[in-house]
């Protein structure tokens, strides 16, 4: 198991090194050069700074030379910095980027934490439900919904709900995550009331996007423990229906699942972009969109290895959880 | 030729609106008996009467069909024999004859919602709790007598009545012997005889135990839900007494191991294990060795002699193997295509087998001593279960067919008072003997 | 179905020990007892029972001839502003005829008109009319046609990226699967490393070089194109690697070796035909996902090249936060043509899957 782990780490490892190579190359390749912009906003603002400064200010923060080995260069010292666990300060905001990681990352988790929370509690037991009335109504009548949830492309989602709910009927906010007449110095309370308020249409659509897959996995992989000959064993032991479904199908269902939740890391800690980016919600997505759009390179660089890691990661969780609830999985290799 | 040829071909396919419509029946039919076996219903609704006293399970008439897409699959088709109580009954065929079907109806295990009891009846001589009029078991109270005399329920220190024990050690109720009709028992009813009083042993050891649960597991359950008032230790040593039983040398091991830890031997042991949990009246076991090995085989099989004494119960034994049956069975039933075509007592059918088919059954299987160039082989194949013609299934394989074969399918003809069998030319014999 | 008994009674001989009993004995006459269908006429079968698949075919056979069909009957042309819709416009004044002479000598003859300046010089976001069914855009197109249009492009892409997606994946990870060592190890890292990276910020980034590099004509749409397929295909070499693995092993693979086959030959008629049903599945089930993908980044801006009607370009519009608010008939189609899209490939490929799969009874 040791054995395994250690393997699997060295090999994520390797991989994390190809992507790092890759996304730093792209992103220089980038047009968009934050400093250079601010910069010649500046120059056309009070003429102060001339084209020399302009270029003293980029070898500051080593964009000068865009040859190759400049380019090289630039990726040795942000991976220097990267084994020291430093990810460099963004151009932006001036701020260390793990800084901003962290902050922003608690929101986007918040979010997708309870949209997974609402989405297992709806979809594990509704596929259950339906593999063991399949081919039923309510098996066709779910299946069809779920497909088209999951046919939504969530920024179409996200605009109809914003236009409907939140302008047309006014029920909601359209985004954001604090009203603009709140009053300064509201008790947690209120202040906690109004953020659950604006995040009621982005659970809705992420919950709704997400929610078909996760039911369906459910539905098929219970269809197939239920024409397991174990489960006509529990039958004839003279199991009620509910204990045969929840203990002897359920355990086993429960097998692969496991697999599909640990590797929704990515999704819970690295937020979703489009559906942050449609709701303009500060968190770790629409703050890595916009980074990327205007050419904050440490802050982008350090947002793509976030996601890297946590992909790499949320894998070999899933191969180890494996190991934890399926007896029969030894990982040996 | 050649177009009488693909004009056949084009008959086996089945229409877009044939399809359809089996469907449409198909799903009628199934809605039907799952409402059936889902409604709520009296012990009354689902008493019967033996035919015979003797016997534990009756099978009369009993179809079990399959609705399938491409048509209405009658795999147990008028099936009736019985199970004398303390008996073995081997159960033989071919595979796909309908004696598994005919086991696991009798369980009311046939795989939902394809597969239906049609019509027919199983009765069981049911051990039953009685149950008051909200439903509630009767326990019997334990009774003393008081300084008068007189016989007063025994109370324990904290003044509650002492349920009297039963022989497992759970408490005792108020049981009635009733016979009951398994074939119109709602699936809910069913559930107190499944695993107390008929238990199943299935073919593939393999995958018959869940993955994912230790033995102790899957024993405990059985335990903690047909005998009331165990504590979780009676229920322990109760699995680890029946692991014993079944001959594991290391029962309390193998009560922490998973499944996948066994071999597939001592998964069979548990299973019996399992089956015997309860002290069941019947065991149900069906091919019990056929995934395992030979020396295992003839183990498996001493074991369930051996329990049978013990428990004082019967063993509907399903097997294709004539060997096992010879060796086991005080009563053999022959089964083709979904129907009994022979049964009497294992001497009946040994010695002197009247059906052609067993006969041809008999001729096939390989001796030791006569030598043989080849092993007979039965020509041709069991009809098309879709369709089944009407008349003796056998017809167009049967070396003795005569023209009276091709007129309807023939009746069970006694020919002893043990021995009956289903087929043309036994008929004179039975006129002679009843005439 | 029930003609099966009296076509049995036909063959066989009604009466006597059964005259063609030799015939029968070792299965000769199979195809009279079983009903035997060739595979693909089963997968067909099975296709056609299910009732999404066909819905979901019904779907996309409109949708293509929506979007391949339509724009011929339209009177617009809804691309890139081109032609202007005059109908509606309000003149005022007079119209000046003016004569001048050009560069080249020819005389030209022109009016002067003014307009009311308030109202841009063509149909800028009109509503909806018989003439435009869902009104028009900022620049006058007519926003049903567009969408018809969007759907050429949409969907153009989505065939073209999954195919040459699925080329390059069966490629490589037909390599991979066969030759094993470190063939196998250098391409499989190369797939665990671009599927550890997030698509989204890759394409941000790519979008925002293609815009740097000067690359904004209909050319993007081909880069565009050829930076989906290279982040798309590791899906598809890992299902063709997997299942190479395990038929290799098999038997018949062996059968095959021992007949002497080319490796060429084993692979292209014994390893190829075994994936081609997961392929077919793949490939409907991905046509979606890249039909996505096209309209996410037209959504953020970064698709096809701009003014190109393609359903991301057209639903870009919804960012604006007047249009989503004022103007939904402006991408509010569009939306539902590429739901429907999604939906319909989704449907038809599930369909499919089941109706390959042997182990479905229904």
């Amino acid at each position: 198991m040791f054995k395994y782990v250690i393997k699997r780490l060295l090999i994520a490892v390797l991989i994390l090194f190809g992507i790092s190579v890759l996304i730093y190359f792209l992103i220089r390749l980038m047009p968009v050069n934050y400093i250079e912009d601010k910069v010649r906003t500046q120059m056309s603002n009070n003429g102060g700074i001339s084209e020399e400064d302009l270029q003293r200010m980029l070898a500051l923060y080593g964009l000068d030379d865009n040859s190759f080995l400049g380019i090289l260069k630039g990726y040795w010292n942000w991976f220097t910095g990267f084994l020291k666990g430093d990810l460099g300060t963004s151009f932006q905001y001036n701020i260390k980027v793990e800084t901003i990681i962290k902050e922003k990352m608690g929101i986007s988790f918040g979010i997708s934490f309870v949209s997974l929370i609402i989405e297992m509690l709806i979809a594990i037991p509704l596929g259950i439900k339906c593999a063991c009335n399949q081919y039923g109504k309510i098996d066709y009548t779910v299946t069809v919904l779920c497909m088209v949830g999951m046919a939504f492309p969530s920024f179409f989602l996200g605009n109809m709900f914003i236009k409907w709910f939140a302008v047309d009927l006014g029920w909601f906010e359209t985004g954001g995550l604090v009203s603009i007449d709140l009053p300064h110095g509201s008790n947690i309370f209120v202040r906690f009331g109004d953020m659950a308020w604006h995040l009621v249409l982005p659970l809705f659509v992420m919950v709704i996007l997400d929610i078909g897959s996760l039911m369906r996995y459910t539905r098929t992989n219970t269809l197939e423990v239920l024409n397991a000959d174990y489960i006509r064993t529990a039958r004839a032991k003279g199991l009620s229906e509910g204990k045969v479904v929840y203990k002897h199908v359920f355990r086993n269902t429960l097998i692969p699942l496991i697999t599909v939740l640990a590797s929704t890391l990515p999704m819970l800690f690295g937020g979703a972009m489009i559906t942050e980016t449609v709701f303009d919600i500060p968190g770790i997505g629409q703050t890595a969109y916009n980074a990327l759009k205007i050419g904050d390179i440490p802050l982008a660089m350090g947002y793509n290895m976030f996601m890297a890691v946590l992909t790499v990661l949320g894998t070999l969780l899933a191969d180890l959880m494996y190991a934890v609830v399926d007896p029969r999985v030894k990982l040996a290799k | 030729m050649a177009d009488n040829k693909t004009q056949d071909k084009k008959k086996h396919y089945i229409s877009r609106k044939e399809s359809r419509q089996i469907a449409k029946e198909n799903s009628r039919a199934i809605r039907k008996f799952e409402k059936q076996k889902k409604r709520k219903a009296k012990v009354e609704d689902y008493t019967a009467q033996m035919n015979d006293e003797n016997n534990i399970v009756e099978f009369e008439n009993l179809h079990t069909y399959f609705f399938s897409d491409a048509g209405t699959v009658k795999a147990v088709n008028g099936v009736t024999f019985s199970v004398p109580a303390g008996s073995t009954v081997g159960v033989v065929g071919e595979s796909g004859c309908g004696k598994s079907v005919t086991s696991l109806s009798l369980m009311q295990l046939v795989q939902a919602p394809s597969g239906q009891i049609v019509s027919g009846s199983i009765r069981f001589r049911a051990e039953l709790f009685k149950r008051d009029s909200r439903g509630k078991k009767i326990p019997v109270y334990e009774t003393e007598t008081d300084e008068n005399g007189e016989e007063r329920v025994k109370l324990n220190s904290k003044g509650k009545p002492v349920i009297k024990k039963n022989s497992l050690g759970g408490n005792m109720y108020e049981m009635e012997t009733r016979v009951v009709d398994i074939a119109k028992m709602p699936t809910e009813a069913m559930r107190s005889i499944r695993g107390r009083e008929i238990s199943m042993i299935f073919q593939e050891p393999m995958t018959s135990l869940n993955p994912v649960f230790t033995i102790g597991n899957q024993l405990n359950e059985v335990g903690s839900l047909h005998i009331k008032g165990l504590s979780k230790k009676q229920v322990k040593a109760r699995s680890i007494e029946m692991l014993k039983l079944v001959g594991i040398a290391d029962p309390e091991g193998v009560y922490k191991k998973y499944p996948h830890e066994l071999s597939g031997g001592m998964r069979q042991r548990v299973m019996i294990a399992i089956a015997l949990l309860c002290n069941p009246k019947l065991i149900v076991a069906d091919e019990p060795t056929t995934a395992l090995d030979v020396t295992i085989q003839a183990q498996i099989l001493d074991l369930l002699r051996e329990i049978k004494g013990k428990i004082n119960g019967s063993i509907m034994l399903i097997t294709h193997d004539l060997g096992v049956v010879a060796e086991m069975a005080d009563f053999v039933v022959v089964m083709y295509a979904g129907k009994v075509i022979e049964m009497g007592t294992a001497a009946d059918i040994f010695d002197n087998p009247l059906h052609p088919y067993t006969i041809g059954l008999q001729k096939s299987k390989p001796t030791v001593d006569g030598k043989v160039d080849s092993l007979y082989c039965i020509p041709g194949f069991v009809p098309n279960p879709i369709n089944m013609p009407d008349y003796c299934y056998f017809r167009d394989r049967c070396e003795k067919c005569m023209a009276k074969c091709s007129g309807e399918y023939p009746e069970l003809i006694k020919v002893s008072d043990t021995h009956s069998v289903c087929c043309y030319l036994y008929e004179k014999d039975a006129e002679v003997k009843n005439g | 179905m029930e003609e099966n008994n009296k076509t049995e009674k036909d063959v066989v001989p009604a009466t006597g020990a059964g005259g063609n009993f030799n015939d029968n004995l070792h299965g000769e006459n199979l195809t009279e007892r079983a009903k035997v269908l060739s595979p693909g006429m089963t997968v067909l079968k099975r296709f056609f029972r299910s009732k999404l698949s066909v819905i979901g075919l019904v779907m996309l056979i409109a949708l293509f001839l929506f979007s391949f069909l339509g724009p011929v009957f339209s009177k617009w042309s809804g691309n890139g502003g081109t032609v202007k819709d005059f109908d509606t416009i309000n003149v005022i004044g007079t119209y000046i005829p003016i004569t001048y002479t050009g560069a080249d000598g020819t005389v030209y003859e022109a009016y002067d008109v003014t307009i009311d300046d308030k109202l841009l010089p063509y149909n800028s976001l009109g509503g909806i009319t018989a003439d435009h069914w869902m009104g028009t855009d900022y620049e006058g197109n007519d926003v049903f046609t567009r969408l018809m249009l969007g759907g050429r492009v949409s969907l153009t892409i989505g065939f073209v990226v999954i195919i040459l997606e699925t080329l390059l994946g069966v490629l490589l990870g037909g390599l991979a699967g066969y030759f094993g060592k470190w063939v196998d190890q250098l391409i499989m890292r190369l797939v665990d490393i671009l599927s550890c990276i997030p698509s989204l910020p890759i394409m941000l980034i790519l979008g925002a070089v293609f815009d740097s590099l000067g690359i904004v004509t209909i050319s993007k749409l081909y880069y565009m194109m050829l930076v989906l397929t290279l982040l798309g295909w590791t899906g598809v070499a890992r299902l063709v690697r997997g299942q190479i693995l395990t038929l290799r092993e098999q038997e018949f693979m062996l059968a095959a070796k021992c007949s002497g086959l080319s490796t060429g030959k084993k692979i292209f008629k014994h390893l190829l035909p075994n994936i081609i049903p997961q392929l077919i599945v793949f490939m409907t089930l991905g046509l979606g996902s890249v039909i996505l993908m096209e309209a996410t980044l037209g959504y953020l801006g970064i698709g096809a090249p701009l003014g190109t009607a393609t359903w991301g370009n057209i639903i870009n519009l919804a960012s604006v936060s007047r249009y989503r608010n004022y103007y939904p008939n402006l991408w509010l189609g569009s939306g539902i043509c590429i739901t429907f899209a999604i939906l319909a490939f989704n449907f038809v490929g599930d369909g499919l899957r089941d109706a390959f799969d042997p182990k479905m009874k229904r």
